[in-house]
Parts: C-alpha cells; structure tokens; sequence
C-alpha cells in the first residue's frame, strides 16, 4: 500500500492532499503520453508558467506536445506554475519543480522549454525556474543543466527575459521543434560542452542565441547599437511559420483533463493570421500571412478529436471566424455533425449577418447569450485612426434584428488610452449605448431585461505594431478616462461598466517594450514576492515598483516615451516579415486619420509576401 | 436497460474529485458511442450516477456506477468498451444488469469494506494502536459530537455501533486494519473518523500516522434479508 517509485514521488503523495485540487499535480490524464524510459533518448519539460487550468487551456503546448512526442525517443512532458499553497509545500519539503509525465525533476531533463503568451507571466517564469533548482540567468548555469528554449508570442520582444534563456524559438513552433531536437540529438552524441549546441541552433531558422548578440547604450539610454559575439548567429532572426494548414500537425487526442480547465472542451483551428489590419493589434501582425486550413480538414479533425476525447462541447478557433473564406459552408457542416454526435458549438467572433444570426439562432435555441461587438473606440474617426472596420450603422442594424429575434443581451468592447483619443471620443461609447438601448425600447416597447456590458480595456502599445513608438498613458490619465465614462454610462441602469487595471495596464506595458536591462529588475521582482501578477490578488504594484527603484531602471522610459522613428528598437532583431517602414507609413496614415483597407481588397505591400508566401 | 459497473480507483486515480469522476465516465461513453438515456425536462441530463461517492485521497476496488442505455447490449462488451476507453488506474471489473426499479442500487447499500494500512514513525506505536483498537472494540458506546451541515446544530454519534468488525494484520512495514463499517445513506461511517478516535486514544497527531485507505467492497441487504455485495444485486 505504501509503495513508491522514487523518494519524490513519496513526498509528492504525501503533500498533494494537503492542497487545493491535487489533479492539478498528478497527471494521468487521459491520452497523456508517458513511454517506456529504455525507449526515451531525449526528454523534454514542457513548462506553462500558469496555474494548471489555464495552461491545459493552451492549444500551442498540446500541439507541440503532440509534435514532440510524435518523434519516437522524445518523451515531451508537461509542467504548469503550481499554485502558492504547493509551492510552499514544495519549498519546505524540498520537491523540485517535476513533470506530470514521469514525475522526474525537471533539472533531470534535456531540455526546459517554456512559453510565454502574456508579459505578466514573466515572473512566474523565474519562478519556475527557481523552483527547478536552477540559476535564473542562463550565464550562471552549468553543464549539467538542461537548457531553458522560451517561444511563444511574448517572445516577439524576447529582451526583458534574454539573459534567463538559452535560446529563444521565434514564431510558430511545429516545424522547428523536430530541427531542434536533431540538433540535440547531434550534440548529445557529440559530448562537446553545451555552447557548441547553441552554437548548432544558429543554423536553425527562427532561433534566437541571446548571449550571441551585446547591446550598447546612448547617453539618453536609448540603444546605440547591437554587436554580434559569434559571427556566424544570424543578423537577424525572422520568425518561423508553418505555410500548409491541411498538413500542419494538430492533436486529435489531445490530453483531457479530469479537473475543469478553462477551456475545456474541443477545439479545432481553422486558420492563422488576419487580414485587417488594426493599428493597435499585434496577433493581426505577427501571425500574417492568412493561412486557412481546409473545411475537409478541419471536419477530419473534429471527428477525430470528438470521438477520441468524448467532449460535450467543440469549438473554433481563429483570430476571427467570420473572415473565414467558406465560412457559411464550414459552420453548416460542423453543425451538422454536432448536432449528430449531441455536441454542442460555440462560435466566437463570427460576423453578424443574417447567416450568423440563423446559425445563432440554431445553436442557442431559448438560452440565448450575449452578442458581442469589438467596437474598439468611440467615434468614427478615432476609428479610423485605429483602422477598425466597423461603423455604427453596422451595429445598430445587427443589434435591431438581435432584439427582434429575442436577443437581450449585448456586449461592447471598447480601448482607452488610443493614441489621437479625446473626450470626445470616450463619450462617444456611452453615446453607442444609449442609442442601443433606445433601439431595444423601439423593439420591445421597454428596458425590461436589456442588458449592456461595456468593456474598456487599457490601450497597451506592443512591439511590432504601428503604434510600437506611441507613448502610453499614465495610469492617473487611464483613471480620469474610465470616470469620465462611468459618470456618462450611469444614468443608464441597464448599461453595466468593466474596465481593467490602470497598473496592470502600465506594467504590461512597460515589459512589452522592455530591453535587456529590465532583466535584473525581473530578477529583483521575483526576490521581492512577485508572482502570478495576471492574477488580481496577487498583483502587487507597490513591489513591482520597488524592483525598478532597487535595480535603478526607470520604467517610464519604456511605458511613457515617445520612441523615435530612427531609435534602433530593442526587438530589431526579431523580423515578423513585415517592414518596419509599413508600421511606419501605418504610423503616419493613423496620425491622418486614413484607413488601410483589408489586404484581401488588395495588396497593402507591408512586405510579409516578401519572406512568405500570402 | 440498466446495468451495474463496478470498478477499482487505484494510484493516482485517488486524488480524482466525486464530481471529475461523474465527467470521466461521460466522457467515457461518449468516446465508446454508448447512448445512455436522458431525464425528460428543462435540462436534461444522462440517467447514471456512482454509488456512494467515495472520499477524496481513498483508493477503491469496490466502486459502482448504473447507468441506463438507451440500447439493450451484452454487459461484458459495455464492461470492455469502457474498460479501453478509460485512462490507466480506472478499471472496470464486471457489468451486470439491473432489475429497471425505481430505486437506484446505490441507495440499498448499508455497509463497506475498508482495507487501511497505516504506517507510524516510531515501532512501539504499533502496539499502541493494537491497544487503542481493543479499547474501542471492548466498548459498549463511543460517542462523538458532530456538526450538523444544515441546521448547524451538534449531534451526538455512537461510532463503535457503525464499526461491524475491525481486524488487525501485520504487513512488512505497516499494518493492515480491515473494517466492516456502517456505509450508506441511513448510517455512515467514514474510516478517517474512527481513525482521528484511534490517534487521540493513542496521544498523536494525524502528521505522525500515515494511512492509506481503501475501499474493498460495498454491500447490499438482499430481498432474502443476506448481506451480498453489489454486484450480486438482480
């Protein structure tokens, strides 16, 4: 009865049941993929720096989980952030950071990649690494340890974490991570010490050798110049793509959890990439070109995935659904086949016209949920500025039919903070909600159950957009802005106001254009307590702040500046395919208030058909 | 029709919560393509549910699960489909078929095997606790105050007439206590309970006893008034 496999696994028994949800500790889940240790060569820790729940939810980690455990003597296993009751645990008894696979300390593998979506997980990487039982900078590390790869989008700016890596895989992961793992498979056999493999990365497209590159300051802090160390790392590392969907690796057993995870259900991406090109959004710019995966394909998969994971509940997943070249014919399919496996459909970000509003209809029956439209900002010209392709009449006339086929619900996303944004602008939100509400009265005589959920984000510029150089407001001004339309929304009891966090906003910010000198402030963070700042009640501002005073970089000069269009950027290295010159001539068309039309009307020449094929 | 599984939750499979359970098994019938029937009304749900949920941590050989099929089907291929549809650590022992009765079988149970190994820091606790379950067996009541869930109100619980037999064996390095105790919806007895009895008898703390338990069996009055296990229910 009190048999165990190794001493770890012992203290791992004897602590999980002392913590909230042990599942999120243990594996087993099904078609995890655990092989026989004789049959392993080389062992990947696969690290998600969140809680359990949220990283099962990732469907980058299960495809290249898939991907890496395609490969026969690869054993990939999974590792997520451990919340802060185990990680005390974990402290106290000693129990390094292990996977759930094999439940091997994660020090034991070849390799520790992790992935970063989101800059406020940033700490909660260090913190894993720590947990590890690993040196944090990758300068400190020895032999013996395995070598820490981060990917993911955060790593389109990879400099705020460039000394903790040892290399950095830009782009999308499917097709280099079997490059990757032939190189090790060189160098293992090889038994040269480890700089020779980082060495060997080089040669792999799209991967990034920090400690091969040196940056050098101006007076005013801005960066004078990048010198390459080893001559033969690339001048520049432009991203990876997979350019064929249909025979792209996709999991259709992906593993399923036994606890509930934020997503929980199946999912099937159908394309990648955007063609709208909205000024203030990044995914619509890393990810070009547009690559769609075939209705035939996708069905394939979701037969497949269905029948292998027994969901309830299938999804899709794309940047927006409704772009989707054969849409109509793609939903009518998949509803089909839903509604003949008892599965029901979630359909995101589709389109609302007629076609979307029958299809709605069809799969939310009498529990109707809310439509919801990005609206992004207040006026046309500030919409314009943006280059959001939406207009008011559009709303109102898809909110009208809404209403009339019974609808009660709506939800309107909205940014503050845009660059050329005026008060003007921000009453014109409260201005849309009203002239909703009055056309719900029109349709149905009175406000009875109308609900309106008004969502104001903060508006973050990220590197890699055409507002990469637009100064962000301080968080007193994101304040003032978010009072300024409440006060306007108020007087509607129906109209109910969100926004999000002026410091998280800030932070988030200012990590997203970090360079390599906020390294030590991350590091300095991490010791202070930080940890799992995504999370409202763990954020802590005042000690984030700390860091920066204690380590004497000033995070103004990242957030709050205005960057100059000549200023060499910390994330130049990085090539998404784009032209920095598109960003800039987008830069310029925003400051006129001129819209670039969707690429599918016409090429925008912003470069990306150069390196990849649209 | 209606059929009985029973089942093992073994290893890992224990930290697996009552409610992630009820998801794994449909989950695992959708995978098999097995239609169970559904509830008439505003929302329907699968007609099946698992037989005294068991705690969170306890290992089981003894679990069962009924369920109705929309399809009559031989009761050892539903045994195997859901068998290979599960992940390792949940297994399934036998199926049979149930009488369609309006009363659920999990609500006939009255009592269960519990195997509970448990392991002490220092040698002499051994015997301590041998002592400490002979004091329990010699007593004519033991009485403890419970809480109660709803009206907050204390209750006082005789827990030596719930423990039906309790033995003793010694393994290599721990020992084996196996319980027959009250289980079910009339009388119940969680074996942590008489456990916490055990150590304040014995003067420790539940950091200095490490248990394991496991349910071994659950049992059912027959119509003869004998006491059989579940899976022998018609």
């Amino acid at each position: 009865m009190f048999e165990y496999q190794s001493e770890l696994e012992q203290k791992i028994a004897r602590s999980v049941m002392r913590v909230e949800k042990p599942a999120r500790y243990i594996g087993g889940e099904l078609h995890a993929v655990r092989k026989p240790y004789d049959r392993v060569s080389m062992r990947v820790a696969f690290g998600f720096p969140d809680l359990y729940e949220i990283g099962m939810s990732n469907l980058g980690l299960q495809i290249l989980y898939k991907v890496l455990n395609d490969i026969p003597d690869v054993q990939c296993e999974r590792v997520y952030a451990p919340d802060v009751d185990f990680e005390a645990i974990m402290r106290e008894e000693e129990i390094p950071l292990y996977t759930l696979e094999t439940k091997r300390a994660v020090k034991e593998a070849d390799i520790f990649a992790i992935t970063v979506g989101y800059e406020m997980l940033v700490t909660n990487v260090l913190n894993m690494i720590d947990l590890a039982g690993m040196e944090m900078y990758a300068k400190d590390r020895g032999e013996e340890d395995p070598f820490i790869i981060i990917g993911g989008p955060c790593t389109y700016n990879p400099e705020p974490i460039a000394e903790f890596a040892d290399a950095f895989s830009i782009g999308e992961g499917e097709e280099v991570w079997p490059e990757i793992m032939e190189k090790l498979r060189e160098w293992k056999a090889s038994g040269a010490p480890k700089i020779e493999f980082l060495k060997a990365l080089c040669e792999i497209e799209g991967m990034y050798v920090p400690r091969f590159y040196e940056f050098d300051y101006n007076g005013d802090g801005t960066i004078r110049e990048i010198r390459k160390l080893y001559d033969k790392a690339p001048d520049h590392i432009e991203k990876r793509i997979i350019r064929d969907m249909d025979s792209a690796p996709f999991p259709t057993s992906p593993v399923v959890p036994f606890i509930s995870t934020v997503h929980d259900r199946a999912v099937v991406e159908i394309f990648r990439g955007c063609t709208r090109g909205c000024r203030f959004c990044q995914a619509g710019m890393i990810y070009r070109p547009v690559r769609e995966r075939s209705p035939e394909k996708i069905r394939e998969i979701v037969e497949e995935q269905l029948k292998a994971t027994g969901y309830e509940e299938l999804s899709i997943l794309s940047l927006s659904t409704g772009d989707y070249s054969r849409v109509e014919e793609l939903v009518t399919d998949l509803m089909r086949l839903c509604r003949e496996s008892d599965v029901s459909m979630s359909l995101p970000s589709l389109r609302l016209d007629s076609f979307s509003f029958k299809v709605m209809d069809e799969i939310q029956g009498y529990k109707k949920s809310g439509l919801t439209f990005a609206v992004e900002a207040g006026s046309q010209r500030l919409r314009n500025v943006i280059n959001k392709d939406i207009t008011e009449e559009h709303i109102y006339s898809a909110s009208r039919q809404a209403f009339e086929l019974g609808w009660h619900s709506i939800k309107l996303y909205f940014m503050a903070g845009l660059p050329g944004e005026t008060d003007e602008d921000l009453a014109g939100i409260a201005d849309i909600a009203r002239n909703i509400m009055n056309i719900y009265k029109e349709v149905n005589g009175k406000i009875g159950r109308l609900s309106i959920h008004v969502s104001v984000s903060n508006f973050v510029p990220k590197p890699h957009t055409p507002f990469q150089w637009f100064p962000q407001d301080t968080d007193e001004e994101f304040s003032r802005k978010h009072e300024l339309v409440k006060n306007l929304i108020k007087p509607m009891k129906c109209v109910r106001l969100s926004y999000h966090d002026s410091a998280t906003s800030y932070l988030e910010g200012v990590l997203a254009r970090g360079d390599r000198r906020m390294c030590k402030t991350l590091v300095e963070a991490v010791r202070l307590g930080c940890k799992f700042d995504g999370w409202r009640e763990h954020f802590d501002y005042e000690k984030w702040m700390q860091a920066f005073r204690n380590t004497g970089v000033d995070p103004d000069f990242y957030a709050r500046r205005a960057w100059g269009y000549d200023e060499i950027l910390p994330w130049d290295l990085i090539g998404t395919g784009v032209d920095k010159e598109f960003y800039l001539s987008e830069n310029e068309k925003a400051r006129r208030g001129e819209i670039t039309k969707d690429c599918r009307e016409g090429c925008q020449l912003c470069g990306v058909n150069r390196v990849f094929d649209c | 029709m209606k059929y009985l599984i029973k089942w093992s939750k073994e290893g890992d499979m224990r930290y697996i919560s009552h409610l992630d359970i009820m998801r794994l098994f449909q989950r695992a019938f959708k995978r098999t393509g097995i239609r169970l029937k559904y509830t008439e009304g505003y929302s329907p749900h699968p007609k099946m549910s698992i037989a005294q949920p068991l705690s969170l941590g306890y290992t089981s050989r003894g679990e069962y699960f009924e369920f109705e099929t929309q399809e009559d089907l031989d009761p050892e291929a539903i045994r195997q489909r859901m068998e290979d549809a599960m992940p390792e650590g949940i297994r399934m022992l036998s199926c049979t078929v149930l009488k369609e009765t309006k009363k659920a079988a999990g609500a006939l149970i009255t009592r269960g095997d519990y195997d509970v190994g448990v392991r002490l820091a220092k040698p002499e606790e051994y015997e301590k606790l041998r002592e400490a379950a002979d004091w329990f067996l010699s007593q004519p009541s033991v009485i403890i105050q419970k809480v109660q869930k709803k009206s907050g109100k204390i209750k006082e619980i005789d827990i030596r007439e719930k423990v039906r037999a309790l033995e003793i064996d010694s393994q290599d390095d721990y020992l084996l206590m196996k319980l027959k105790v009250d289980t079910g919806s009339a009388s119940n007895l969680n074996p942590e309970v008489l456990l916490q009895i055990l150590r304040e008898r014995m003067g420790i703390s539940g950091g200095e006893m490490e248990t394991r338990i496991e349910r071994a069996e659950m049992y059912a009055e027959s119509a003869e008034g004998a006491e059989i296990p579940l899976y022998l229910l018609k």
